[in-house]
């Protein structure tokens, strides 16, 4: 859906993307995480469009975003770090004249709004006027305009920053909503576990380069990080049938001999079997579950890795 | 309906405010009656659609991209499948929409009979047009060269509009019946400011076209602009009449004249062009890959705005001295003095503009065009006078371009100041274009 080759963008003194390139599939939802100037906005702001690299190319579904940025614009929807709404007008009349700036024909202009509202929780909002709205409505109703014209690509710019939690939780459902409708998201934001809620992929700027780009979950084939906790210390016989074991790799056990984590390359049915071996060998096993390599630690151990 | 517009309409003019700006025109009027009776009614008319066309309009018309760039609305709205022409219009005549309703009271008043003449009316609602039209390209010029200060930029657009149409909306005031001679006609003033005004009117909304399709990201080329300077140079080569006696005297007339005229002209929209154009290096670079890439198609596109004027300006120069080789005799004065002044304007221009974009790159330039102002005015006016002042008047051929006087006074040392300000300009380009490689801060 997206393909960035060689990507670089100068601001008068400084160089914001290195020769970034990247490409993202269709129906994924893909979190943009780094430390403040790392390129994030540039970079959403370079696909949506909007700014002129000094180098480089973007295809958004197979568009050429730098040569035809118009074009471009019918397929992407951008929310901004900053909420542009007019505060005097209705959110009825905000839907209406994002619709109709569309190019949303006059007929079909009612029932575009109703329809998007209703998407985004709003129909009973629409008589209200935006300068009323708390923060996380206004988040929303900003999220309805970038995508009433129904793009392929949403494009969202920290859209978590200064939201309650309410309000966070409230959005974490809807971009995971999103998400199930097909929609391609990337969103931009330095709350490492909200992101985890929702997203497939992680991309990680680092100085305006792409440090890191990987799927959230590993996928079918990978090892995965199982984690199994005893309800007794066993250490030496776990480390045995574990170390035994060849689809079992990078085992670490706890100090108490009660917590093990390891790699695992088995399937479900050989898990299963794993499991069934430990309880024959009279392990006390509380649980054995997945773990999930947490963002943080792939923010962190990127970070430490380009800072080197 | 165009969206822009329906959005000026549910913002501007609410029910309420349709009610009160009669009101409030009411509650002026029937002071005007009580106060100076039936007679001022046309000065009051006239005041008050200036002061809601002219001065509130231009406000309006001002802010209208410009409040939309601080709102953060603005990039949504260059995403939107709005085409430049919807825009346009619906930029000009909605953000403004409230002072015409105001102005249409006014016409009311006028249609009762309380009102000035028509050509009055006609007058000021093409002067309020023109002036809001002003306002909106002058700000969109402005974005162009970044955004620093809102108040700042929406009020120098303004002010700025204002000032271009005042002459045109006094004119008739301050000297009625009087006559301009262009092109050897004498044309009642109120006519030819009138017509000028339509024409103008035409290209400025042309301009706002032109700068929408740029903001828009639509192919944009620089064509119109080379028309615009072809245009001024006629409209200006008319005024020949109005060139200074001197020149005449020295036997500037004629053909000579007009071309000399329309030199005038295009080096003063040479001047403004400078200040309007952005000087963003990145900018460049990024045309100049386009232009390695696309070859000639892509090198017109990189040339900068101020360069067509300047090289329309040189062919004019060019064709003023070989006008006056051919039509006067060896030894006048015209035929001394026209070729060296020709070219002192020239290599004063180059001076100029090197110094604005010196200034304007300079590493820690806040309001580099700001002080390109200053430096003008003490090149141009302050140098001068101080010159004048200690009784060096010979002299003045080094800060201004002169119409008679040796070589080595009016040509040389000119050059020499514009050979310097090019090599500090080609030295401040390449510093202004390197970019520091590592810890990048961004917005």
């Amino acid at each position: 859906m997206i393909v960035v080759r060689n990507l670089t963008f100068d601001y008068p003194t400084k160089r914001a993307l290195r020769s970034v390139s990247l490409e993202i599939h269709a129906g994924t939802i893909t979190g943009l995480a780094g430390p403040n100037g790392a390129g994030k906005t540039t970079l959403l702001r370079c696909l949506a469009g909007l700014e002129t690299p000094v180098t480089g190319s973007i295809l958004i579904d197979r568009v050429n975003v730098i040569a035809t940025p118009r074009l471009s614009h019918r397929r992407v929807g951008l929310l901004q770090d900053y909420i542009g709404l007019y505060n005097e007008l209705t959110c009825r009349q905000t839907l209406r004249h994002a619709a109709a700036a569309h190019g949303i024909a006059e007929g079909e202009l009612g029932r575009r709004v109703t329809d998007t509202a209703a998407r985004l929780g709003l129909v009973d909002r629409l008589d209200e006027k935006v300068g009323t709205l708390s923060r996380g409505l206004r988040q929303r109703l900003a999220i309805a305009q970038a995508m009433i014209h129904r793009p392929r690509v949403l494009l969202l710019d920290e859209p978590a920053a200064g939201l309650d939690p309410d309000a966070r939780t409230a959005l974490s459902e809807l971009l995971r909503h999103l998400g199930t409708e097909g929609l391609t998201v990337i969103v931009s934001s330095h709350i490492l576990a909200e992101l985890e809620d929702y997203t497939s992929h992680l991309m990680i700027l680092r100085n305006g380069r792409i440090v890191e780009h990987c799927p959230t979950r590993a996928p079918a084939g990978r090892p995965r990080r199982l984690k199994i906790m005893l309800a007794q210390p066993a250490s030496g016989s776990l480390r045995g049938m574990l170390s035994s074991d060849p689809t079992v790799s990078a085992v670490d056990i706890d100090g108490v001999g009660t917590t093990a984590r390891f790699d695992y390359a088995g399937d479900v049915a050989a898990q299963s079997q794993l499991l069934r071996s430990m309880v024959q060998a009279g392990l006390a096993v509380a649980s054995l579950q997945e773990e999930p390599r947490s963002m943080q630690v792939v923010y962190s151990e990127k970070m430490r890795g380009a800072k080197r | 309906m165009n969206p822009e517009f329906q959005r000026y309409q549910w913002l501007e003019v609410p029910s309420h405010r349709l009610l009160s700006l009669p009101a409030v025109l009411l509650l002026v009027f029937l002071a005007a009656w009580l106060g100076g009776g039936r007679d001022v009614f046309p000065v009051v008319t006239e005041l008050t659609i200036g002061l809601l066309v002219i001065i509130w309009g231009t406000r309006l018309a001002a802010d209208a991209v410009l409040g939309e760039v601080v709102n953060r609305t603005w990039d949504n709205q260059r995403m939107s499948a709005m085409t430049p022409w919807d825009m346009t219009w619906g930029k000009l005549l909605g953000s403004t929409i409230y002072t015409w309703y105001g102005a249409g009271w006014c016409v009311v008043g006028f249609a009762l009979g309380v009102g000035g003449s028509l050509t009055d009316l006609l007058r000021l609602v093409m002067a309020g047009l023109e002036a809001q039209a002003l306002a909106l390209m002058i700000s969109l010029l402005l974005m162009r060269r970044g955004l620093h200060s809102l108040r700042g930029q929406v009020t120098a657009a303004q002010f700025l509009a204002v000032v271009i149409v005042l002459p045109y909306v006094t004119l008739v005031q301050i000297a009625p019946g009087a006559v301009v001679p262009w092109y050897g006609l004498e044309i009642s003033a109120t006519v030819f400011a009138f017509m000028s005004q339509m024409v103008f009117l035409a290209w400025t909304v042309g301009a706002i076209y032109w700068l929408m399709r740029v903001e828009l990201q639509y192919p944009a080329t620089q064509w119109p602009w080379v028309v615009f300077v072809a245009f001024v140079a006629f409209y200006a080569a008319g005024f020949d009449a109005l060139l200074p006696a001197v020149l005449a005297g020295a036997g500037i007339k004629g053909m000579a004249g007009r071309l000399l005229a329309a030199f005038c002209g295009t080096i003063l929209l040479t001047y403004a062009a400078t200040f309007v154009e952005p000087k963003d290096p990145q900018r460049l670079k990024f045309l100049v890959n386009t232009a390695r890439a696309e070859g000639m198609v892509g090198l017109v596109d990189l040339t900068p705005t101020w360069a067509f004027g300047f090289g329309v300006a040189v062919v004019l120069g060019l064709v003023v001295v070989v006008d006056l080789m051919l039509s006067t005799p060896p030894g006048t004065t015209a035929r001394a003095a026209v070729p060296l002044f020709v070219v002192a304007v020239l290599l004063f221009t180059v001076r100029d503009i090197s110094m604005i974009y010196i200034l304007v790159l300079h590493e820690r330039a806040r309001r580099g065009h700001s002080a390109a102002v200053v430096y003008l005015i003490l090149v141009y006016f302050v140098a001068p006078v101080a010159l004048s002042g200690a009784g060096q008047e010979a002299l003045l051929p080094i800060l201004w371009p002169n119409l008679g006087g040796p070589l080595e006074l009016v040509v040389i040392p000119v050059l020499i100041q514009a050979v310097i300000a090019l090599v500090v300009v080609s030295q401040r380009w390449r510093a202004a274009s390197t970019i520091q490689p590592e810890h990048a801060t961004m917005p």
